[in-house]
């Protein structure tokens, strides 16, 4: 092969083209201290650095001011000598103060005998994709937010009407906003109206039934409604056993109930009042 | 903790108490022996035992709060547990811890009406 006849040199400068190819990523070299020792179009593009002002510096330059202090250039350097190699992503600073978020894979070089004398430090610029995550993330929170809500439809009961598929993640966000609701509105009958959601498979309706369980452990009853003859037949073939749990066909029926049991409590109320002689 | 840190009130012929955080084996017990005697000596009709201060809570706590309530349904009164927070009943339902017996409600007011209704049941 031609390769293996070719001058060393020529090799180390064909490698070095190569690297100095690569623009989107910054791949530096890093001596066992953790200062710079070779650098290239790429990192100066990323950092704003020019090879004369980065060389010989220690890579910490490139860190914000919390992270230096904490010490973590060292850290991440101990990592990659211990696994053999750390990926990880943060923040960075460039030479104008300005943050970004990289992607940083950091691999130890080591001699013959096995002892580290470097590093290989590979970054890349993901401020964007993380801002587009976090923007996505927001939307996505938001959606969440406006797809449980918790209405206060007479004093002391609450209606949650759950309208599209159940996955795991709403489901708790559904049981946390629901229980907030009780706990702030202090309301004694919950109405949880399920004819909006599609397939009541086992999950969530053990979801449902832990909802139900809370909700009955600070003090409020709840009551289903609107399940559907598919659904109904669906759970009872699961064999998924809704215990005690209340349910009505309609919002109108169960809106019904709830009210009459409020009343209730509110004649033992009186009752009790009566009894204590207030 | 010494007994002085578990309030134990009378209101008419209830009795309230209170679970609150840092809970130990010692304390536990010092609660347990506390409230049992006064329920003996008083003989109220019901006791609320309000956990609104417990923010978070773990099998233990449970486990101390099942075994209270049997305590004081065993010598003749009726129980309630108060003021459960959102966080304590889903940790309590993701436990699985047998909660099913408990009689709850949402606040002392609410309490109160409920141990009227477990009397009338003969609970």
């Amino acid at each position: 092969m031609a390769d293996t006849a070719q001058d060393p040199v020529d090799q180390l400068r064909d490698l070095r083209a190569m690297l100095d190819a690569i623009v989107d990523y910054s791949v530096i070299r890093l001596d066992a201290q953790g200062r710079v020792m070779t650098w290239s179009p790429g990192a100066q593009a990323l950092k704003g650095y020019t090879a004369d002002e980065a060389i010989g510096q220690p890579v910490s330059i490139f860190y914000t001011e919390d992270d230096r202090a904490a010490g973590l250039a060292d850290r991440e350097m101990r990592t990659a000598r211990e696994s053999g190699r750390v990926e990880l992503e943060g923040w960075r600073v460039a030479k104008d103060g300005r943050r970004f978020w990289a992607s940083v894979t950091l691999a130890p070089i080591r001699d013959g005998a096995g002892e580290v004398t470097g590093y290989v430090k590979v970054s890349r610029d993901l401020t964007e994709r993380r801002e587009q995550e976090l923007r996505l993330q927001r939307q996505r929170d938001e959606i969440m937010e406006l797809s449980t809500p918790v209405i206060r439809v007479w004093d002391g009961v609450l209606a949650l009407p759950i309208i599209g598929t159940l996955d795991s993640a709403r489901a708790s966000r559904l049981t946390e906003g629901l229980l907030e609701g009780i706990a702030e509105t202090q309301a004694e009958v919950v109405i949880l109206d399920v004819s909006g959601v599609p397939t009541i498979d086992t999950q969530v309706a053990q979801h449902l039934l832990k909802t139900v369980q809370a909700a009955a452990l600070m003090g409020a009853a709840s009551i289903l409604c609107g399940v559907r003859p598919e659904t109904a037949q669906a759970m009872v073939h699961l064999g998924i056993d809704l215990g005690q749990l209340r349910s009505r066909n309609t919002l109108r029926d169960a809106l019904a109930l709830a009210m009459r049991l409020v009343r209730e409590r509110v004649r033992t109320n009186s009752a009790a009042d009566l009894l204590t002689g207030q | 903790m010494s007994d002085t840190q578990v309030p134990i009130m009378q209101i008419g012929d209830t009795l309230l108490t209170s679970l609150q955080g840092d809970l130990d084996d010692t304390t536990v017990m010092s609660i347990e022996e506390r409230l049992t005697g006064e329920v003996a000596r008083r003989n109220p009709t019901g006791v609320l035992i309000d956990v609104s201060g417990l923010t978070m809570i773990d099998s233990f706590i449970a486990r101390v709060l099942a075994r209270m309530v049997g305590m004081v349904r065993l010598l003749g009164s009726s129980v309630a547990v108060v003021g459960i927070q959102p966080a304590v009943a889903i940790t309590l339902v993701e436990l699985g811890v047998p909660m099913g017996h408990l009689d709850t409600a949402l606040n002392a007011e609410q309490g109160l009406a409920l141990l009227k209704r477990l009397q009338a049941d003969g609970r």
